[in-house]
């Protein structure tokens, strides 16, 4: 008896497989619907009541159709619909690294703006002590608290809680958070920086670069020594030369075309930017005809790599 | 009658003040034989609308709206923590509105007058139904509204409505519509849509209507002077039909600036 292997039979969905390997389930009319739809606030998304509506959604009460609340392009998995606005504040999960300035001292307590609705907290018990001790924080810590953070410091984070009202509480237990010093400060629309595996990084000029999630960034002079070594909570700055802050400009500049151009923002992108923006002197890469020029370039190669990798 | 004894005090009986109307001898004509306006537009048309978001680079959301003389800037701020430490569930919105000294015909005091005051709390009136203020705890909202050059009382403040509704759509803050207002004159019992200062000079009285046309309600309207009741009905039904006009020009305003980024 003789077997015969068939090849299985390709599916009656003409589907797209996205990164996690979830199989998109609709109907190809139905996707039509939605692929990359821009819609504005008050316009009907869809009439068909079986989807569930995320945020930036509502039900009209009146016609039961499904309305968006703000502008921006929508979003669809499987069927949840959301909507994505582009242009609006920092909304965190936990996790996330970010950025932040504090903007009052309390009791036990830091308040810090890190571009959400709401100030973010930092608690006292959320930070490490100079020296690296464990130990509880007694009365004595909460009364010079304003040496470790005072109005106005910068500090990177990580989000260790989110409550109901959109509010954040931080917390800088690690090594890698802390003050941030010796160099200087971009903010770029929070919806182009992408979740990485890592959000530190020391570009090839010789620039560490620290990317908030919620589009703080910080861009600074590279140091060989390790944290421990420098005081952890120092408000003095080190020495940097003619050389490194070029680099340092020059970096900001380059975040800031990608940013005007709204293209996204990882060290990849920054790294071709400051590639372009080589041909022109730091001072004039805030010129709009410049930004153009540096943005179209990174474009053209961003397009050239994802060509390179295809083959 | 324990007074101020600071303040003038006025007489004791009133009398009201004997409005007399002027001949209408050596008056602007406002139409023409063909019943088209000065500026060749119908009774019912309003002045082409420039309207551009984004304008104002440190605000959250901004636009900047332009009908013919009429042009007024708008930034809206959050929304971010409420300074004051109170509860509220809900969100705060605040409006203000700035006439700059230049923008008027006779020169504005920089400071913040009764007419100022007035006109942000309408403002603040026709916006706040259609933002979701429920979904804001603990924060404010502000929108400052600048009036670079006015013509016309109505419809810089319809104007100032439209373009602070864009300005929060544009700011990414969750609405239920846009809200879309116009004006119109009574003048000689006609209803003249959109009319400028000269117009405006003439009329009897006024309406302001601010309308959220896809949900198809209306969030305020304000009404002056005397004019029947026949008369204001047509008025609104204009005045609806001419905020549908306007919320495609908003709507086309905020999808181009949301598909400049995409691209």
């Amino acid at each position: 008896m003789t077997f015969q292997f068939l090849s299985p039979k390709p599916s009656s969905y003409t589907n797209k497989v996205d990164a996690d390997g979830d199989i998109d389930m609709l109907l190809k009319t139905e996707r039509e619907n939605f692929e990359t739809k821009v819609v504005t606030p008050g316009e009907t998304i869809t009439h068909a009541t079986q989807y569930m509506g995320g945020h930036g959604t509502y039900i009209s009460p009146e016609t039961n159709q499904r309305l968006s609340s703000v502008a921006g392009v929508v979003d669809r998995v499987n069927k949840l619909i959301s909507i994505r606005p582009l242009h609006t504040r920092y909304t965190g999960e936990i996790g996330d690294l970010v950025i932040g300035r504090i903007t009052e001292v309390s009791q036990k307590r830091w308040k810090v703006d890190i571009n959400s609705r709401q100030d973010a907290v930092l608690l006292l018990s959320s930070i490490n002590l100079p020296g690296g001790v464990q130990r509880r924080k007694t009365e004595a810590d909460e009364l010079q608290m304003r040496k470790f953070f005072s109005e106005g410091d910068l500090l990177v984070a990580e989000v260790r809680e989110t409550f109901q009202d959109g509010s954040f509480s931080l917390h800088i237990r690690s090594l890698k958070y802390g003050k941030l010093r010796n160099g200087s400060f971009v903010i770029v629309p929070p919806a182009l920086v992408q979740r990485c595996k890592t959000h530190f990084h020391t570009l090839p000029c010789g620039v560490n670069l620290t990317l908030g999630l919620n589009g703080y960034i910080w861009v600074s002079k590279h140091t060989t020594q390790t944290v421990e070594e420098l005081a952890i909570y120092s408000n003095e700055n080190e020495e940097i030369d003619q050389e490194n802050r070029e680099a340092i400009a020059r970096v900001c500049n380059s975040i800031s075309a990608l940013s005007r151009h709204f293209m996204c923002i990882n060290d990849k992108m920054i790294m071709l930017a400051y590639e372009a923006s080589l041909n022109f002197p730091v001072k004039d890469l805030l010129k709009l005809d410049v930004m153009e020029v540096i943005t179209s370039e990174v474009s053209e190669k961003m397009i050239l790599l994802k060509a390179g990798m295809r083959r | 009658m324990a007074g101020d004894r600071r303040r003038i005090q006025g007489p004791e009986v009133t009398v009201a003040p004997i409005i007399i109307k002027s001949s209408d001898k050596g008056k602007i004509q406002l139409t023409d034989a063909n019943g088209q306006r000065r500026d060749g537009r119908n009774l019912e048309d309003i002045r082409p609308i420039f309207l551009k978001t984004g304008l104002i680079s440190q605000a959250n959301g901004s636009a900047y709206i332009e009908l013919r003389r009429t042009k007024i800037a708008c930034g809206v701020y959050g929304p971010r923590q409420t300074k004051i430490p109170s509860f509220s569930g809900k969100g705060n919105l605040n409006c203000e509105i700035k006439f700059t000294p230049f923008s008027c015909l006779k020169r504005r005091q920089p400071y913040r007058d009764a007419q100022e005051k007035e006109l942000s709390q309408l403002v603040f009136e026709a916006l706040a139904p259609s933002i979701r203020l429920d979904l804001l705890p603990k924060s404010t909202i502000d929108i400052y509204i600048s009036v670079l050059e006015n013509d016309g009382m109505a419809s810089c403040f319809a104007a100032a409505i439209t373009c602070a509704s864009v300005a929060v759509a544009d700011a990414g803050i969750e609405m239920l519509d846009q809200v879309a207002a116009c004006s119109a004159s009574y003048i000689d019992g006609d209803i003249y849509m959109d009319s400028d200062l000269v117009e405006e000079q003439r009329e009897s009285g006024s309406l302001v209507l601010s309308y959220m046309p896809s949900l198809n309600e209306v969030t305020h309207i304000l009404q002056s002077g005397e004019v029947e009741v026949s008369l204001t009905t047509q008025a609104i039904e204009q005045c609806t039909d001419t905020c549908s006009k306007i919320y495609s020009v908003m709507n086309h305003s905020l999808l181009e600036s949301v598909k400049n980024r995409i691209q």
